[in-house]
């Protein structure tokens, strides 16, 4: 006899597949990620720094529940490619990484939108001067001369202190300088500038005194750099100092020279992230953009790709601990005191046309 | 008699040592990159710059290849098939109709078909990509970073060589074949068939393999064409070598050159490429 309070077999049955639904429908509740669906699409630089970029983020937004790709280019690169999805429905990445030289462009043609500050909480740990509503600071090198100490030991010559300590006979065809098409070049311009009185708003006399150099060659990618340094045809290169440290590393006796500029030691150059306007991932966007920026994609970059970190936090972890050339001269300046010291250039005096015609006016016809 | 022999082993020595310069001219790159594949030197080195000749010989840089890399090198494999594939669908009735044709303005249009090779190549890669947009723009058609996109824009530059190549050959073509087959009672298609296309077909490999070439190779237009997920080879390698030097990059140049011999070899083999470039194919 079955009492009022017995259940059926099928009752129980029910009850548990009933059980069974809701306990599913929570843990994929608790499964579903801020980012469920999207797939951010990021314009940055190739090679190691995507790669060492993705290894750190990419992880982070698929765990919840996103994708992340990359469209690869050099800041011009990726600035065309805005300039040609103007007035288009969907924007061609997400989150654009580019340098200071290209930002002012990208800002007047309004090809970016603002940040919601409470989504990137990181910029906290960056200097006020890196960072605005628009943009976040995610890297920073110095930029200078990488010597050869060896041979410049060789030639008798001093370690320079300067550019006008460049223009040693001894030197003389053994420099090589980046291109008008690579932005290393622009602040060397206005540090070559600087020497005869002028800077970035009056670029003639730093050209003129490129033009006098008589270098080796205008190098257009940093493999150039390398390769020629390591075979000593030049035994001078502006370049950033990572490209010291990755020579120094692979057994090439290089070291680095911050110059002087005016009052000011070292030339700073910056890239910015900012989000591309029309994004359809805003979220997924500012969550990538607070991950360059944070701690530990800051040592990242800085330990493997040798650029300075804008986090302010590694800046103090680090300061100090600079690798070292084998005259015992650090190859980064990371106090404080002497990032704030570095040249900063005005990158709103830099007018691409303009800049590329004097060059080829000045240097590139002799 | 004796002048005369003495001038001939002149000449021979002159002939093969302007073929072996050539020669040593051609190779040398390939044979530095090849060779500097295989250091065994320094990992750290490897990844600031090339090292040659190498310290030591290893496998290391090929087992640092990135699958981003290989789906790079397929992805470039069909875009250069699709170029040399549909080119030559399309280059072939072209240069018929250029040199055959009774066309007006016949001057005019083999410009125009030769107009791609004269329009620098990013200038290309940019057109197409505007293009594309405004095709979403205008009918709703958004094929701005798919594999047709990418394809569409190799094909364009890819197409002239064909033309170019096929159209030399049917400027030497002898029309009195063709008429002797029809007066034989052969149809016009029978005539094409098998007497104008095996005529012509060594300018179709021809202008088919440069178009395959050109778009393997190309970097300006895949530039703005290529995506995250149609991204080739060459495009992929020039980003590294802006930013790094990477000797994995090496290793797959070196890949594919081998594979390049390989498939020459198996054609030597099967059908005999010698053969096959003189008689088009048909032995």
């Amino acid at each position: 006899m079955k009492t009022k309070n017995s259940v059926s077999m099928p009752g129980l049955l029910a009850a548990a597949a009933l059980g069974a639904g809701l306990a599913l429908g929570a843990a994929g509740a608790a499964a579903a990620g801020m980012f469920d669906g999207q797939t951010l699409t990021v314009g940055t630089y190739g090679g190691s720094w995507k790669d060492r970029i993705c290894e750190y983020i990419c992880p982070k937004i698929e765990a919840e529940g996103g994708k992340v790709e990359f469209v690869t280019g050099n800041p011009r690169n990726l600035l065309s490619k805005l300039v040609a999805a103007r007035g288009q429905d969907e924007p061609p990445f997400d989150v654009v990484e580019i340098t200071d030289a290209t930002w002012p462009v990208v800002l007047a043609a309004g090809f970016v939108e603002k940040m919601d500050p409470a989504n990137v909480p990181n910029v906290a740990d960056l200097d006020p001067n890196m960072y605005d509503e628009y943009k976040a600071a995610n890297w920073m090198t110095q930029e200078g001369f990488v010597v050869n100490l060896k041979k410049l030991e060789e030639l008798g010559v001093e370690r320079p202190t300067g550019f006008m300590d460049l223009f040693n006979p001894a030197l003389k065809g053994k420099i090589i300088i980046p291109d008008i098409a690579v932005n290393t070049v622009l602040t060397s311009i206005a540090g070559f500038a600087a020497e005869k009185g002028g800077d970035e708003h009056n670029i003639d006399p730093g050209l003129e005194l490129i033009r006098d150099l008589g270098v080796h060659s205008f190098w257009t990618s940093g493999t150039q750099i390398t390769q020629l340094m390591k075979a000593e045809d030049v035994y001078v290169a502006i370049a950033h100092a990572g490209w010291g440290v990755r020579l120094h590393d692979a057994g090439v006796p290089v070291g680095m020279v911050h110059p002087k500029v005016k009052d000011k030691v070292g030339l700073a150059s910056r890239g910015y992230a900012g989000l591309v306007k029309g994004t359809r991932n805003k979220a997924a966007a500012e969550f990538y953009i607070n991950e360059l920026i944070s701690e530990g994609m800051q040592e990242v970059l800085h330990t493997k790709n040798g650029i300075v970190p804008t986090n302010g936090k590694v800046q103090a972890k680090y300061s100090g601990q600079a690798k070292l050339d084998s005259s015992g001269v650090p190859f980064l300046m990371l106090a404080p005191e002497q990032i704030a010291n570095l040249y900063y250039m005005d990158m709103s005096a830099f007018d691409m046309k303009d800049w590329t015609r004097k060059w080829n006016r000045i240097v590139a016809a002799q | 008699m004796a002048v005369r022999a003495a001038r001939i082993r002149t000449d021979g020595w002159v002939t093969g040592a302007v073929v072996g310069a050539v020669l040593v001219f051609l190779l040398a790159p390939v044979v530095v990159v090849v060779l500097a594949s295989f250091d065994g030197g320094d990992p750290v080195a490897g990844r600031a710059f090339l090292t040659f000749p190498p310290s030591s010989l290893s496998l290391q840089w090929y087992f640092s290849i990135q699958p981003r890399l290989f789906h790079a090198l397929w992805v470039s494999f069909l875009v250069a098939c699709f170029a040399a594939g549909i080119g030559t669908v399309i280059g072939v009735p072209a240069a018929l109709g250029l040199i055959r044709g009774n066309l007006p303005g016949k001057t005019v249009l083999s410009a125009l078909f030769r107009a791609p090779l004269q329009i620098p190549f990013i200038v290309i890669g940019v057109a197409f990509l505007q293009t594309w947009y405004l095709l979403g723009d205008a009918f709703g058609i958004r094929i701005t970073g798919s594999f047709l996109a990418l394809a569409i824009g190799h094909l364009f530059v890819a197409t002239p060589y064909v033309i170019g190549s096929v159209g030399s050959v049917l400027l030497r073509f002898n029309p009195n074949l063709e008429e002797a087959a029809l007066s034989l009672g052969a149809s016009r298609w029978r005539t094409f068939r098998r007497v104008t296309l095996p005529i012509i077909m060594p300018g179709i490999y021809a202008g088919a393999l440069f178009a395959f070439m050109v778009s393997f190779g190309d970097v300006p237009i895949s530039l703005f064409l290529a995506s995250p997920k149609y991204a080739t080879l060459p495009l992929e390698i020039f980003h590294s070598m802006e930013f790094d030097f990477d000797a994995a990059v090496l290793a797959i140049s070196t890949l594919i050159v081998f594979a390049s011999l390989v498939i020459l070899w198996l054609i030597q083999k099967s059908v005999g490429l010698d053969v096959m470039l003189r008689s088009g194919g048909s032995g």
